[in-house]
């Protein structure tokens, strides 16, 4: 096969022309050549498709396998997600007066690094002269504080408590930081629960505490998940100062704002009630002392107090013993108080009527030992209104033999004293029966729990007890929150109550019983202070420790007007002792308060200036 | 008889073109179908930018106005923390005695049932 030789280049011009087999050879060198390059190329092929299908497969791998995973990372780096903060709900009186409010403010922090170093340049001074401008602090106080070494400094007021500015001084800060005069300073917001009517209802209420500042205690820990709301999540792309761009796809969970409360309590009897209880708890030299009003018709608490109490504006000065409810937490001997409720049970089960009559020898004997009365005197044939009215003991025991232990027992079950109210405050105790294994232990108790003895009871286990008499006898639940109103008061409001929980005595039963407890409360407590009212009403004076008889629970409950009650109310004094009797210590503040009551509802006289048939 | 039809006319002069005709040609030269095509692009982005930047002014008008929002509520709850200390019962009763008042002692109010006569003029 012919082949043309390639034109000679000019450098070959002089060269001696090629024989054949110089030729040849170079042909063949030629050929070999070209053959391995065939192989280089085809091998380079080879590696080149290889490489091409490895990254291929890669790719298919990772848009795959790991498609979720590598968006993620790809978002992250330009994508953030934002939480969208929720303003906690107010609480509010049942007269719509606030009670609590969260507010905003913001406090300053400070990097003296930063700013002793802005590009090179130590600004600190220019820095803390423009800062104590805009907050009015002296200078030096600033500096004092941002002349330190660190990253990081809240700064604080000349009082050394944390900065909070007002909405000027926070306006100020920031039209300077816009102009780039405050380099290494930045306002945190600082969100402040306040209650406006200072400690009124402190108990009751609560307050917001803990790390993350939840609802502790009261109707603020109660009620936690509807006040705080649900925070949203906006998750979209940042600008390069981080700020959300409206321009890219959002993801956004919407915050729910907490709901507003409205609570069943009016400020104005709250407020009565508080200051009447300091100043007789203060007077008889009690150690304390509880008041619980209540509307026997639904169950709605009007007032809820105790003393000692606390401010929930300042309650790190308080000790932890006072952020405890006593109405709601705390159990107590209830006393005498306990004859109203076994009379119910001994005309319920018809073992007496009102004009029953017993004698009274001065002692019962239960299980073998002698139960004398308060007075340790033998009053001889008494009716149970007399029992009643000279709140004898030997009488409510003889009525609970009559009515019998496990009767009894049922009776006290119903009327809610053995068990939890589910009134809707956190922390509620439960009732209990001292233990009684044999027969003489259940004979003696039985006889006690008639008078109030070996059993302990909430104050507001007793009031709902006395709201069944009272509404015609069926047991309410009590409770404090009236309303919600979700999304900060902007929203569908719910309304809650009342909560009849079961029928504990016949309506008959009741209005007896009533009757029984105006005829004795007429003398016993003094009620015809009342004129015109009928109001039902026992005292109770107990002795949690036998061997200090003068260390007592004095109390009085009851309600008014007897016809149509529209309060129930329990006084309780712990421990009093210029005076250790309910009818002495705490029925004066129960009348006090019951005339108070009768003005502000614009309750009218529903006995016609003779409250009582008996005198 | 039109100029056409006479035999002694001379050749015919070429024609000038309309302006249409001229149109006509210029859209159909490379060059014009260049610029048009870079005017219509120009166009397009013109208006994908204008909408862009009316996003990104309403996106800052939008910051400004979830800032004041956030103020306004913030001096709402302060101004509303303001009133319920003002119509606290605790502040009520401190600024009444300051001005010489106290509540009167319990029990002088006399609550009195008032009959009302009813519509058709008869007392009930």
């Amino acid at each position: 096969m012919s082949r043309e030789w390639p034109p000679m280049r000019s450098g070959w011009r002089n060269a001696k022309p090629l024989d054949v087999k110089e030729a040849r050879a170079r042909d063949q060198a030629d050929d070999a050549m070209r053959a391995r390059a065939r192989v280089r190329q085809g091998v380079l092929l080879a590696l080149a498709g290889i490489m091409l299908a490895g990254l291929l497969g890669k790719t298919a791998y990772w848009q795959t396998s790991w498609h979720t995973q590598l968006a993620a990372w790809a978002d992250a780096q330009h994508a953030h997600q934002f939480t969208l903060a929720t303003g906690r709900g107010s609480i509010f009186d049942a007269t719509g007066r606030l009670l609590a409010v969260s507010i905003t403010h913001d406090s300053v922090i400070a990097d003296p690094d930063v700013i002793r170093d802005v590009n090179g340049v130590n600004m600190l001074d220019t820095t803390v002269a423009n800062l104590a401008l805009a907050l009015n602090l002296p200078v030096t106080l600033v500096r004092g504080q941002l002349d330190v070494p660190g990253q990081y400094v809240k700064l604080r007021g000349a009082d050394g408590a944390t900065l909070l500015l007002s909405q000027e001084q926070s306006d100020a800060v920031m039209r300077l930081s816009q102009q780039n005069q405050l380099p290494g300073i930045a306002l945190i917001p600082v969100v402040q629960r306040m209650y406006p009517a200072g400690s009124l209802a402190g108990q009751a209420l609560g307050f917001l505490g803990g790390q993350n500042g939840t609802g502790q205690y009261g109707v603020e820990a109660e009620y936690e998940q509807l006040l705080a709301g649900t925070p949203g999540l906006l998750y979209t792309a940042v600008d390069a100062q981080g700020n959300p761009l409206a321009t890219a796809q959002q993801r956004q969970t919407p915050a729910i704002p907490g709901a507003n409360v409205t609570l069943t309590l009016d400020a104005n009897v709250q407020y009565w009630v508080e200051q009447e209880l300091a100043q007789t708890v203060a007077a008889t030299h009690s150690d304390g002392g509880t008041v619980v009003v209540m509307d026997p018709r639904s169950g709605a608490l009007i007032a809820l107090a105790s003393v000692p109490s606390f401010d929930p504006n300042r309650y790190g000065q308080a000790p932890l013993a006072d952020f405890v409810n006593p109405a709601v937490s705390s159990v107590y001997d209830p006393g005498s108080v306990m004859k109203g409720i076994t009379m119910a049970a001994g005309v319920d089960s018809g073992v007496i009527q009102p004009d029953t009559t017993y004698y009274d020898s001065g002692v019962f004997w239960a299980g073998g030992v002698g139960i004398h009365n308060w007075d340790g005197k033998a009053h001889g044939t008494m009716t149970m209104t007399q029992v009643l009215e000279y709140s004898l003991n030997t009488g409510a025991a003889t009525v609970s033999a009559h009515v019998g232990g496990d009767r009894y027992d049922k009776y006290l079950a119903a009327f809610g004293l053995t068990s939890k109210t589910g009134v809707d405050l956190p922390s509620e105790s439960s009732g209990w029966l001292e233990p009684a294994k044999t027969q003489g232990q259940r004979a003696l108790r039985l006889a006690e729990n008639a008078f109030g003895e070996g059993m302990a009871v909430t104050p507001l286990e007793m009031v709902a007890a006395y709201g069944a008499l009272a509404n015609g006898g069926v047991l309410m639940r009590p409770y404090i929150v009236a309303s919600t109103t979700a999304d900060g008061g902007g929203g569908a409001t719910t309304t809650y109550g009342p909560y009849p929980v079961r029928r504990a005595v016949s309506a008959d039963t009741a209005q007896t019983v009533t009757q029984m407890l105006v005829d004795s409360a007429y003398t016993e407590t003094q009620m015809n202070l009342l004129p015109g009212y009928a109001v039902a009403a026992k005292t109770g004076t107990s002795t949690p420790d036998p061997a200090q008889p003068t260390i007592t629970y004095a109390s009085v409950i009851g309600y008014a007007p007897a016809t149509d009650p529209r309060f129930v109310m329990l006084v309780k004094l712990d421990h009093p002792r210029t005076t250790i009797y309910g009818a002495t210590a705490a029925a004066p503040l129960w009348r006090e308060l019951a005339q108070q009551l009768f003005a502000y509802y614009q309750i009218p006289p529903d006995a016609g200036g003779q409250a009582n048939t008996q005198g | 008889m039109s100029e056409r039809d006479d035999p002694l006319a001379g050749p015919e002069e070429e024609r000038e073109p309309s302006w249409r005709e001229r149109v006509r040609m210029a859209v159909r030269t490379p060059v014009a179908r260049v610029l048009f095509g870079v005017a219509l692009i120009g166009l397009v982005a013109f208006l994908y930018l204008s909408e862009v930047s009316g996003v990104t002014t309403a996106n800052d008008r939008l910051r400004t106005l979830q800032a004041e929002q956030v103020r306004i509520a913030r001096q709402d709850a302060l101004l509303r923390q303001q009133l319920g200390e003002a119509t606290s019962p605790a502040y009520i009763d401190a600024r009444a005695r300051e001005l010489g008042l106290a509540p009167a002692p319990a029990g002088t109010a006399q609550i009195l049932a008032v009959q009302v006569a009813t519509a058709a003029g008869g007392q009930s």
